[in-house]
Parts: C-alpha cells; structure tokens; sequence
C-alpha cells in the first residue's frame, strides 16, 4: 500500500528565491512607446505610427536573433508578430489623419487582422509560460530540499562528482535545455557549459558578445563525465537566506543530471511538469 | 475543503505533529511511498505514521493506492 498526494504541493514547497517582479521583462516596450511618444510630441501621429512601425521591425530582429541562438520556436512567433505590427505602421501611417475616420487599405486590413491572431497566439504562450526564461525554476527546484543554513559562498566552481552520458545525449540535451528556455549552453572544446538564465540576466546574455558567463551560475560536463558547478554571488543572494553553499551545488548538479536523465528517456515533459509543479509568476 | 469544527480539530491535532512536514516533503519528493518506508527514513515506529497518512486519506489530502509486485 502506497500514499501519494497533488492537493499539498504549492502549500508544503515553499519558495526559496525572492519572488521580485522585474521590470526589465518589460524594458522593450517601455522603449518602444518611450520612442512612440516622443516621436508623436515632436512630429506629428502620423510620423509616430510610423516611428513605432520602425521601432517593431527592429526589435523583431532582436528577437529573431534570440530565435537564431535558441531555436525556440516562442521567439520565431515574436518575430513574426513584431514584423508584422510594425508592417501593419508602416502601411497605415500616411492614412492616418486626427478627426477623420480611418480608410485602412486591404493590405493593412490583412496585417492588422494577422496581428491580432499572433498576439493572441503570444499571449496564449505567454500564460502558459511557453516565452518564460526558466533559469529561476531550475534554481528553485536546486534548493528545494535545503534547510540548512549557514553563508560560505565561494567564487569558485565545485566539482560535484562524475556522470556516463555520451557527447549526443548532451548535445541533444543542450538543445533541449534552450529551446525551453531552461537557459543558454556554451560548447567548450573538453566540456559543455549548461547555464540556467533568468529574467534579470537574459538582454545581456543574448545580446552582449563579450558576455562573461564563466562568472555565472553554471553546471558543466567535460568530455570524460566529471560535473563541476558554478553560483555566482549575485544568483546566491537571491535565495532568501544562506543557503549550505556544498549542498546548494550538489543539489543543483543533481537536478540538472536528473533532467538530462529524464531526457536520455523521452520523459522531458516531467522537466516542465517538474518546473511548472512550483507555479512561479510569468515575470519572475 | 469544507468541514466543521469538530473535523478541523481532528485534522490540525495531525497536521501540528512535528513530523508531518517531514512527511509531505517525502510524500511530494518520492511521488508516493508506503508508510513503512516513510517510517524509516524519518526513523520512527510505523504505526503512527500510518494512522497519519490514513486520517490524510479521509481527508482527502493523500490517495491510497495499492501496489502489486511485479
């Protein structure tokens, strides 16, 4: 005879991180509609729909990059609906005149309606935490079963013991782990780099050539199986307390070992059940 | 989870014992486990533990499954 339980999940698994909404989730379109405004203070509307429809464009191609480095396909439909938004600017900006009703040409009619289709497609994505970076997820879940207490944080990587997985399943892994958006991974030559990305770090880690992820928080797999990790001091402080610094690692090891695990065995989907169990805000 | 008074006195005198968080974070960890298994790894007498999981299973709070060896 066994016990098992779904009702006492949430209250029992209390959150280790600080739960902060973090505004640079929003950074992009706060400058788009900085931009937007002003241009609207400056010229004219019509100029400003224009403006935006630029603005759009060229973040799609931001975007489009994140897409590039991830494949994850959230990013390709952002890049299409930021595309196509902006399209749809472009085409109505010189219709646009304040007090006359709109004549919208057929072809902006077209953009405007796929607009609306891709935003509820995103938002849909959204609530299902399908465009969530999942870096703070996979830090929970690493010090879930830590109680104790006590600040000996080292800047150093911590070798955490060995693992037999074939270069294949980590590369399958590797891209597994970014199409999720669990995080970005770095192919070195004699190892491979897994680091889980949060909200607060993704613009630089994306964006930023001389990003310096060797000073983050990372578990990495050399070519003969030994597992070293790696939390930086700023990830480490936003646990709510000092956590057992050897067992945080050890932990955080063991959850990205039991991913690749479930991965090896085409369970992925207990990785986002896993991730998805500890119901952590959409811009957290 | 609607219950009277008299319920809800009978479930916190179980839920205020000083094992059973213990014994949600190892039913939440394992998925499911048997209440001699729990017993041992919080080192206590069987009994106890599985008169707490069947007052959960009363409760609704834990499910009781049987198990079959393969």
């Amino acid at each position: 005879m066994k016990y098992t339980t779904n009702e006492i999940k949430t209250i029992i698994m209390e959150k280790k991180i600080k739960n902060r909404f973090k505004l640079n989730v929003m950074l992009p379109a706060i400058i788009i509609y900085i931009v937007f405004a002003i241009s609207i203070a400056v010229w004219s509307f019509s100029i400003g729909i224009y403006v935006l429809g630029i603005t759009l464009i060229i973040l799609s191609v931001f975007v489009f990059y994140a897409y590039l480095r991830t494949k994850h396909f959230g990013s390709l439909i952002s890049t299409v609906y930021l595309a196509i938004f902006g399209s749809f600017c472009i085409s109505i900006h010189p219709y646009i005149e304040i007090g006359k009703r709109l004549h919208m040409p057929k072809i902006s009619a077209i953009l405007f309606v796929l607009t609306l289709v891709l935003l509820i497609w995103l938002l849909y994505l959204n609530f299902t935490k399908k465009l969530k970076w999942r870096g703070h997820e996979v830090l929970e879940l690493a010090a879930q079963n830590i109680n104790d207490i006590f600040n000996n944080h080292t800047e150093r990587p911590l070798p955490t013991g060995n693992v037999e997985f074939s270069k294949e399943q980590l590369y399958n892994f590797s891209d597994f782990f970014e199409k999720n958006l669990l995080g970005l991974t770095y192919k070195e030559n004699n190892r491979i780099v897994f680091m889980p990305l949060k909200y607060k770090n993704e613009y630089f880690a994306l964006y930023n050539p001389n990003y310096d992820y060797k000073e983050k928080t990372w578990v990495s797999i050399s070519n003969n199986g030994n597992v070293s990790v790696n939390i930086s001091k700023q990830d480490y402080l936003d646990y709510k307390e000092d956590l057992a610094f050897e067992q945080l690692c050890n932990s955080l090891s063991d959850v990205i070992i039991k991913f690749i695990e479930l991965h090896v065995s085409g369970r992925e989907i207990r990785i986002i059940d896993k991730m998805d169990n500890l119901k952590i805000g959409i811009f957290s | 989870m609607e219950m009277d008074f008299k319920r809800a006195k009978i479930l916190s005198n179980y839920i205020s014992r000083d094992y059973s968080e213990d014994l949600f974070k190892l039913l939440i960890s394992y998925n499911d486990i048997s209440a001699s298994e729990a017993a041992s790894r919080l080192n206590k007498h069987v009994r106890p533990i599985q008169e707490f999981f069947e007052a959960m299973v009363v409760y609704g709070i834990v499910e009781k499954k049987e198990v079959y060896e393969k």
